[in-house]
């Protein structure tokens, strides 16, 4: 127990909680996005997997960036059918989001199969490095706690004021909230509803594709059927919980991640004491808290999960 | 307003003419999966016609076989049915899986309590262990969702993993076989044992519970709580006016759905595999989800979906080990199914998915069958607009 | 091309509109000359707002020809209406409810189309607040900036949407149902704005049905009926209104207004002091009142100062924060079930709010009586009885067609309508909250609701008629509640009734006695 009084236990844990925390911001952030625009999305678990596996096998092939990119591309890949589906065909966003979560989950788990023979050797690469800034990195806890992350970490938490500034300082942003809030006055006004709503789809689907891509090319380096555990929906209770803000995202995907770490790293010291099951709970018992207490304030897009057909 | 308008798209109405289009889009559907599994199946090199021809002998192809898809379908049949009361209310939860896991423990710790009791008691009892089980995993996200508009595809998704770290908990520990090498509990009483109905099959005696809880789907269905249920589910401000308590049929209609969960736990554990094991709730809790949306939440067509299911999930598994092509093909293939029956014009599905919409939206944030709380605005007004 | 003081900048030829069964316009003809206010009149349904958007590039035409300024003018989308100067302001508005004036200005907004343009283009702020704030001024209006749309007025919206209009260069107006929801004095200002924007040089298409506010507004008129122009371009200087009435309706019948005479009975509904504060909305700010068996009670205001709130706390659906609510001396305050069981019926002015539309028809119509043992035994519905009531009926209140199988979203607006007092109605209701039962309906359906808000009175209901129609008020009520910022500001007789008293009430200007001396009823 003693250990928990000692610093490198909590720099470990804060920077573990980033590292974990990377898929879930990359992930919310563009769900954020596509649900600002209207369009509910429960099949951000299938992006972020097919973005896992391709990612994986393609940066085994060639570089890790090229790795990425392929990921966040099969992401939004599967937008586009998501897109095709919801926006265009004007099928229920519910149904589809869960199709799609068995597709991707079906389809990453075939491919591997396929690739994987059984007993034989799974793909694998060596896992990101650290980037740290030199001077700021050693500072003492702070460097090691915030600011010794990998390049896709690093990435990650560039893209959130990048994403903040497109929903708060450009005109697309005000026409993805128009077409999420009020869909006919936005139509009214001129805005091309289902343009926007197919572009901030596309987006989430990048993203989500990349949230899924950090997992097995930063952080595991491997891939393995339904590895990303969830994480599409705990990037839904993040969104509530911060009620789609790019900024509040980054909070509440840390707070998550730190709890996961937490959970992990208890393992090493209390294991004698509390089951390691429990433990494994912590971060689900946050995200319970977190749901419950988000819930009651959340203000969400007012037309978000109704699809919109211009009366032409 | 617009999200109605898919629905009033010069719908054909009579009601003859609905259930032959609704027959033929969903065999399309169905054609159309297959026609992009074999897709699929090509572009990894492999011959569609072997592939679909393991899964057609897997499924139907021996008595075996037959005994095999029935006993996948079952708890599927099961699970929809509750699933479905569920949905109808509005309500969706994708805690079926982790319900089932607590329903099945229910089940086993129940059926050691009887482990002295004659059979007609040990069994019933273990059964009802498992419902009450599958029912007080639900309860919390049911309160939360009645009374704090907490989404609950979200909790009870949590309350998944809790089952399954609770599960492998008493795998580790109380429940543990001793000289095990891969996690497993100790073998339910005998007594409390289902047997089997199909010699040479692993088809089991709890499946006539299907039968039971089909043909109780079918009168809820038809019932006048089961009007309401409905009514709440299609329009809560409608059902609020009129007097019915939205609270109770959420909680209720959640709670049935965690029951029917835990009782499809019990199916596996005193009849299919006699023990607890990890995965002891497979998958079945989701495709359970997807035979009730498949089947539009009518008692037929979740059978119809059930069964469809569940002799893809033999098959493929028998694809698997004769043809070496991974099973997960089957998840694929359903998928898609459901894709094309997003699309394709089914006044039922399309009923229900806007049920869960308006459910998902109400627990994001919108209050329609509750008083105007101080500082919020009633969404009425606001969605109504363009309605004309 | 024609230059002079009257010639067209705007000119409609031969356009025909076809939505699925209903031609929504026939080989219409119209045109709009410089410096003229241009009024379009017709009843519901006549077509008005078809050629509206067709003008706006919102709907394409099936055939015919439009010209703007001389040129043809065959806008593909709402953004080439606005780029070439239409603007289109609708009757339930279009600024985006979630965002502020300055943001609606930038949103949809026509660009330049020489450059290039990047994307994402930036939203500058401080800008677009200048040049809303710059314009407000110009125009001599309040138009608030940085508010969210959602928090303004009605009026205001308005105002906001005319205001950007023209911040996009707007060379021809198209004003839809302007003065609708507006009280007298916000519809002299609109009247104001009009006139001074027509002698700037923005002739203005003004849609309406009402023909009395357009003598001092309007240069011409022209009326559609039934998708047809009945008179083209007619000076309303010498216009007969009440020719043109008739012209208008097609069927004189509808114009006779015959008060129904019933017998007050006992005080069925008895609200005392309800208060309840929401929001966004006036709320309700001690409402007390009585309505007797075989009374109509009709209540009047601007949308949004309490009637929404009303309608829902009197008939148990919302839990008001004080009072009680009695029906024939029980208290179904804040409870539904106690309202239905004592006999309370709703019609919402919402028509999704009380129907289920993929029930079918005998499925609805059922809703309240679902657990009678005519209908059920055992707890299980009995389908036969059922459909069979459902089909007599539906006769019983004309719902076409009388189908028991058929879903209620394939009726139309009007039988939905009927279908849905068919089941409040049914069993004479001992109190009707009715919420503008005949809004957005055709004449005729109008005049089958109507019926039957009287006849249910004289059955010896209770009946509230909240309702924006003041013609519908004067031919139904016995008196008249005046609603304003959330309180009932003045009450009289409906023989009393006269615009200048209805309309300071309206505005806020009149307090009732014993209340409070606030010079604003408004003060939300």
């Amino acid at each position: 127990m003693s250990k928990l009084g000692e610093i490198t236990f909590w720099t470990a844990t804060i920077s573990g909680g980033l590292r974990l925390a990377t898929p879930l911001v990359l992930a919310s952030l563009g769900e954020t996005i596509s649900q600002r625009a209207g369009v509910l999305n429960i099949g951000l678990e299938g992006f972020m997997i097919t973005g896992a596996l391709t990612s994986l096998y393609v940066a085994v092939e060639t570089s890790l960036v090229v790795g990425l990119l392929a990921g966040a591309l099969a992401g939004a890949g599967l937008a586009l059918l998501m897109t095709a589906l919801c926006v265009r065909l004007n099928a229920n966003q519910v149904v589809v989001g869960f199709g799609i979560t068995i597709l991707g989950i079906g389809l990453t788990g075939y491919i591997f199969r396929l690739t994987t023979p059984l007993g034989g050797e799974r793909r694998q690469i060596d896992i990101a490095e650290e980037i740290r800034i030199p001077g700021l990195s050693d500072i003492p806890f702070v460097g090691e706690a915030f600011l010794s992350n990998s390049a896709i970490t690093w990435l990650a938490i560039g893209i959130v004021p990048v994403v903040w500034w497109l929903a708060q300082r450009t005109v697309f942003g005000l026409e993805v909230r128009s077409v999420g809030e009020d869909p006919d006055a936005a139509y009214a006004r001129g805005v091309n509803v289902l343009r926007v709503r197919s572009v901030a789809t596309l987006i989430s689907g990048f993203l989500g594709g990349l949230g899924g891509a950090a997992i097995t090319t930063a952080m595991v380096g491997v891939f393995e059927p339904a590895i990303t555990a969830g994480r599409g929906f705990i990037a839904l209770i993040v969104i509530i919980m911060v009620r789609w803000s790019a900024w509040g995202v980054a909070v509440g995907s840390f707070i998550f991640g730190f709890s996961e770490a937490l959970g992990t790293n208890l393992r090493n010291i209390v294991s004698d004491e509390v089951p390691t099951e429990a433990l494994a709970a912590i971060p689900f018992l946050v995200a319970l808290i977190i749901l419950v207490v988000g819930a009651r304030r959340a203000r969400m897009p007012k037309s978000l999960g109704f699809n919109y057909i211009p009366d032409r | 307003m617009s999200q109605d308008a898919a629905a009033s798209v010069s719908a054909p109405e009579s009601p003859f003419e609905r259930r032959t289009i609704s027959l033929t889009t969903s065999l399309l559907a169905v054609l159309a999966a297959l026609g992009l599994g074999a897709i699929i199946l090509v572009a990894s090199g492999i011959n569609p016609l072997t592939a679909y021809g393991a899964i057609i002998t897997g499924s139907f192809g021996s008595s075996f076989a037959l005994g095999e898809t029935l006993a996948r379908a079952a708890p599927l049949a099961v699970v929809g049915a509750g699933a479905a009361v569920a949905l109808r209310a509005g309500a969706i939860t994708i805690g079926a899986q982790g319900q089932l896991v607590a329903g099945s423990i229910g089940a086993l710790v129940t059926g050691f309590l009887f482990a002295g009791a004659p059979s007609f008691v040990a069994i019933p009892a273990a059964a009802i262990g498992g419902m009450v089980f599958g029912a007080v995993w639900v309860l919390i996200p049911a309160l939360l969702r009645a009374y704090m508009n907490v989404n609950e595809i979200l909790s009870t998704l949590l309350f998944n993993e809790f089952a399954f770290l609770l599960l492998a908990y008493l795998l580790n520990n109380p429940l543990k076989e001793p000289r095990a090498i891969t996690p497993k509990s100790k073998t339910i009483p005998e007594n409390a044992a289902l047997g089997d109905l199909l010699g040479g099959t692993r088809l089991h005696a709890g499946v006539v519970a299907v039968a039971v809880v089909i043909a109780l789907f079918f009168i809820w269905t038809r019932s006048v709580a089961g009007y309401r249920y409905d009514l709440y589910g299609e329009n809560p401000q409608l059902a609020h006016s009129l007097g019915i308590p939205g609270r109770r049929v959420l909680l209720n209609s959640l709670l049935i759905s965690g029951a029917t969960a835990g009782l499809a736990g019990w199916m596996q554990v005193a009849g299919l595999l006699g023990r607890l094991y990890e995965n002891i709730a497979e998958e079945i809790g989701f495709f359970g989800l997807v035979a009730a949306m498949l089947g539009g939440a009518q008692p037929l067509g979740i059978v119809a979906a059930s069964l469809l299911v569940g002799a893809l999930q033999a098959g493929g598994l028998h694809m698997q080990s004769t043809e070496g092509i991974p099973a997960t093909l089957s998840d694929v293939i359903q998928a898609l199914i459901l894709l094309g029956f997003a699309v394709r014009y089914a006044p039922q599905i399309t009923a229900i998915g806007q049920r869960v919409i308006r459910s998902v939206r109400t627990s994001l944030g919108m209050l329609p069958h509750q008083r105007v709380p101080k500082g919020k605005t009633r969404s009425r007004g606001r969605r109504s607009k363009g309605a004309q | 091309m024609n230059d002079g003081p009257s010639a067209p900048v705007f000119e409609v030829r031969g356009v025909s509109r076809r939505f699925g069964a209903t031609q929504a316009l026939d080989e219409v003809d119209f045109d709009l000359r410089r410096g003229e206010i241009h009024a379009l009149v017709g009843e519901n349904g006549a077509g008005k707002t078809t050629l509206a958007k067709i003008t706006a590039g919102t709907l394409r035409p099936d055939a015919g020809e439009l010209r703007l300024f001389g040129d043809i003018y065959s806008p593909r989308r709402r953004a080439d209406g606005s780029a070439a100067g239409v603007a289109h302001v609708r009757q339930q508005l279009s600024l985006v409810r979630g965002l502020s004036v300055a943001q609606n200005i930038e949103l949809g907004r026509p660009r330049p189309q020489a450059g290039r343009r990047p994307w994402p283009r930036r939203f500058k702020s401080a800008s677009a607040r200048a040049e809303v704030e710059r314009l407000a001024e110009e125009l001599d209006l309040n138009v608030p900036a940085e508010e969210l749309v959602e928090d303004l007025p009605l009026a205001v919206r308005q105002q906001a949407e005319i205001l950007i209009s023209l911040a996009w260069g707007a060379r021809i107006l198209v004003l839809d149902e302007p003065s609708s929801a507006l009280g007298p004095l916000e519809t002299e200002v609109l009247v104001r704005l009009c006139l001074r924007l027509r002698d700037e040089g923005t002739p203005i298409i003004y849609i309406s049905h009402r023909l009395g506010e357009l003598a001092e507004l309007a240069d011409r008129l022209t009326v559609l009926r039934q998708g047809r122009v009945v008179v083209a371009g007619a000076d309303v200087a010498d216009a007969d209104m009440h020719q043109l009435a008739e012209l208008m309706i097609g069927d004189i019948s509808l114009l006779e207004v015959q008060r129904p005479r019933t017998r007050a009975g006992e005080v069925r509904l008895d609200a005392v002091g309800l208060k309840l504060s929401v929001e966004h909305g006036a709320g309700l700010k001690d409402i007390s009142l009585q309505v007797r068996g075989g009374e109509i009670a009709g209540v009047v205001g601007v949308a949004g100062n309490g009637q929404e709130e009303l309608a829902g706390v009197l008939s148990g659906q919302v839990r008001p924060d004080s009072g009680t609510v009695l029906i024939d001396g029980s208290d179904v305050t804040g409870s539904t079930a106690r309202a239905v069981a004592n006999g309370a019926a709703l019609l919402p002015e919402d028509r999704s709010a009380g129907l289920a539309t993929s029930f079918s028809l005998a499925e609805n119509v059922i809703a309240r009586r679902v657990g009678d043992p005519v209908f059920a035994s055992w707890g299980v519905r009995r389908m036969r009885p059922v459909r069979r009531h459902a089909r007599s009926l539906s006769e019983r209140f004309e719902v076409n067609p009388p189908e028991p199988d058929l879903p209620a979203r394939s009726l139309s607006g009007g039988n939905q309508q009927k279908l849905m007092a068919a089941r409040e109605l049914e069993i004479d209701p001992a109190v009707l909250v009715a919420s503008g039962p005949t809004k957005g309906l055709d004449p005729h359906a109008s005049r089958a609701m109507r019926d039957r808000c009287w006849e249910t009175a004289r059955r010896g209901g209770a009946v509230v008629l909240i309702s924006a129609d003041l013609d519908e008020i004067a031919e139904l009520a016995h008196r008249v509640l005046v609603l304003s910022g959330g309180r009932i500001i003045d009450r009289f007789p409906t023989e009393e009734m006269t615009s200048a008293r209805l309309g300071a009430a309206m505005a806020g200007l009149r307090i009732e006695e014993g209340d409070d001396v606030s010079p604003q009823g408004v003060d939300s």
